[in-house]
């Protein structure tokens, strides 16, 4: 199966089909050959621990809700890319990305403990909303993606558990 | 020496102090609450006992919450670890009141005054403030750049700096506000901001009779939010005509404090010049730098002087030789604007070997708390000089991979690769911008990297259409392309 994956440059990885990937296989990729080697998984199944021309290399990779891969981590060093094609016999990746939700939720425990945003406002994507204050840190609440404040339920002062609606942009 | 030392604090330097404690012969009793106690701390402590808050704070603040366990134990003495606690009078008050040492100075208002009268450059600012119009009065003979910041706090949400009047008043809120919250007492000062200073500590013991004992200084610029986050051993930014001159205004300076203990001496240097930022009577993460380079355990000498006992160690006995370099390391993502991480620790391997030190109370399988601060480690390396602890330092952050949690990791493996550590120029104000955060995190990365990274993404595909053809065969003995999509829609990774 080819993937054609795009971060910095763009890059066309040839996978071999075939079902056992435990032992070391070859992936072609334009004019040479990689040797991989996959050596932990995670308990989902995702990647752990990968060998890669003989390097060791623990990675972790981030997906979009439709589950592409957006975010690979080398070792902690974060890499952005984008599935640019698939081209498979036997796999049909997701057809499109659905809009970010535009549910802000907490993602910590804390309080919020400001907002700059009222309801009937009209946000961007990446727009601090209001501070999220956990571990003794503040952490900007952003912009998942460009709407209006539909409502906020988050009480400023008010302790909040993970996964609390904050606000939400409509 | 003190009968039994009841550490009041968390994590790593909990456990420090336990053991600082045990290795001097008295016995230590630990505080925790309910979900620490499988804590290094508690583990390593002859007793543990459980405490609770009255505030709805975490009771590891609670003054009254620690009074009451130090006499329940029997302690002759508690030690605060460094924080809150560290300096509040109020402790050390009540404490003193039954009887019981603290085994830390709170604070030396009059530090500055004193070495002023003695000749040393002193940053300008206020004493505690009895109110907003007092900060308001105060603040133009301080002068643009200032902190507004909480004395007993410590990190970023106890201090702002204020650029201009304009910012003040939402500076002197914030920090009110904050010291309320984390139940604190709201003793705000106002404090010149330098900006491009470095930043260098003596440590300096005193005993009851007066004899002083000051050790090598260190330096620590590298900070966020005036959190530490790399410190070096001896600094590498101090000329040494001023190492000397600063070096020989300890003593008279402490003396005149009257301390007796350990005290930091904490210096800012901007062109030469330095000025006395703060006596700071508690001992630091940081410390451990020193303690590595001179072979003082700073903690356990601490104790010593404390119990009443004469300070041992000779000037001439301090070792001086090599260079030292600690990274506090922190359950925050540098990807993500330094957001706090708390989660479980699903792998954790640190580098060892020949020169490489490791402090930390957490491991494999263990929950990084979101209700307590995010250091969760110190590593430490030791060379003969200050490149080839660099170099040493630069690959035992490469071989360190932690799993489950994001961490600083890569922000510090950027910082000690970058020219400008290499030179020795990094100052308080480097860590300040955005742009800056940004290019470091950048520069980890590499053409050879992009190629691999986008091919592990590829791979994470494949194994995913791998999982569905493996259930097709197993379970329809064809295609379906709906599996395909539920192993797609899997929940998103959570940080």
């Amino acid at each position: 199966m080819k993937y054609t994956v795009r971060s910095v440059e763009k890059h066309e990885f040839q996978i071999p089909n075939k079902t056992d990937f435990s032992s070391e296989f070859s992936v072609e990729m334009k004019g040479k050959t990689i040797a991989v080697r996959i050596l932990e998984t995670n308990a989902d199944g995702s990647l752990r621990l990968v060998m890669i021309n003989n390097r060791v290399i623990p990675v972790q990779v981030d997906r979009r809700t439709d589950g592409l891969p957006e975010r690979v981590y080398l070792n902690g060093v974060s890499y952005p890319l984008s599935i640019d094609k698939v081209e498979s016999t036997r796999f049909k990746p997701p057809a499109s990305t659905k809009q970010a939700s535009g549910q802000v939720r907490a993602d910590l425990p804390g309080q919020v403990t400001s907002l700059f945003v009222s309801v009937g406002d009209e946000v961007e994507k990446g727009q601090p909303l209001g501070i999220l204050e956990a571990m003794k840190m503040e952490n900007e609440i952003l912009a998942p993606r460009n709407g209006k404040i539909k409502q906020i339920t988050a009480v400023p002062g008010k302790a909040i558990m993970k996964g609390d609606l904050i606000l939400e942009i409509g | 020496m003190f009968k039994k030392v009841l550490v009041a604090n968390r994590g790593l330097v909990a456990a420090n102090c336990v053991r600082a404690i045990r290795e001097l012969g008295a016995k230590s009793a630990a505080v925790y609450e309910t979900s620490d106690l499988g804590s290094a701390a508690v583990r390593a402590a002859d007793e543990a006992i459980e405490i609770s808050s009255s505030n709805g704070s975490t009771a590891y603040l609670d003054v009254g919450a620690i009074v009451e366990a130090a006499v329940k134990v029997g302690a002759d003495a508690v030690h605060p670890g460094h924080g809150f606690l560290a300096k509040s009078q109020e402790l050390a008050t009540r404490l003193k009141e039954r009887g019981i040492t603290l085994i830390s100075s709170p604070s030396f208002p009059r530090a500055k005054e004193i070495a002023q009268k003695a000749g040393i450059g002193i940053l300008p600012g206020t004493p505690i403030l009895r109110g907003w119009s007092e900060a308001e009065s105060s603040a133009v003979s301080v002068g643009f750049p200032q902190v507004v910041k909480a004395v007993s706090g410590y990190g970023g949400w106890a201090s702002r700096v204020v650029n201009d009047a304009s910012e003040l008043k939402p500076a002197w809120d914030h920090v009110s506000k904050a010291c309320e919250r984390h139940g604190v007492p709201a003793e705000i000062v106002l404090e010149k901001y330098l900006v491009n200073a470095h930043q260098v500590e003596f440590p300096v013991l005193r005993d009851h009779s007066g004899k002083v004992l000051v050790l090598p200084e260190m330096e620590s610029s590298v900070q966020r939010r005036f959190s530490k986050h790399l410190v070096e051993c001896p600094a590498p930014s101090l000329k040494s005509s001023l190492r000397g001159k600063l070096e020989s205004s300890i003593p008279a300076l402490v003396n005149q404090l009257g301390l007796v203990g350990f005290a930091s001496v904490i210096f800012q240097v901007v062109n030469g010049e330095a000025y006395l930022a703060e006596v700071d009577g508690s001992i630091q993460a940081s410390h451990s730098a020193t303690g590595l380079l001179t072979g003082v355990n700073i903690i356990r000498e601490q104790i010593r002087v404390a119990s009443g006992e004469a300070l041992r160690i000779q000037a001439e006995q301090i070792q001086r030789k090599g260079h030292v370099i600690g990274v506090l390391l922190y359950a925050m993502d540098p990807y993500r604007k330094f957001a706090p991480c708390p989660g479980r620790v699903e792998r954790f391997h640190a580098p060892t070997g020949e020169g490489i030190f490791l402090h930390t109370a957490v491991t494999a399988g263990d929950i990084v708390s979101p209700h307590y601060d995010p250091n969760i480690a110190k590593l430490l390396v030791m060379d003969a000089t200050r490149d080839e602890a660099i170099t040493r330092m630069r690959l035992a952050l490469a071989d360190f991979f932690i799993d489950g949690i994001q961490t600083t990791l890569p922000l510090m493996r950027a910082i000690v690769e970058s020219a400008d550590f290499v030179k020795g120029e990094v100052t308080t104000s480097y860590l300040f911008t955005e742009d800056r955060r940004v290019s470091l995190l950048k520069s980890l990365r590499n053409s050879e990297d992009d190629e691999i990274a986008s091919l592990v993404a590829a791979l994470a595909l494949n194994s995913d259409a791998n999982a569905t053809q493996i259930m097709d065969s197993a379970q329809h003995g064809g295609l379906l392309w709906s599996m395909a999509s539920r192993v797609l829609n899997r929940k998103k990774m959570e940080f």
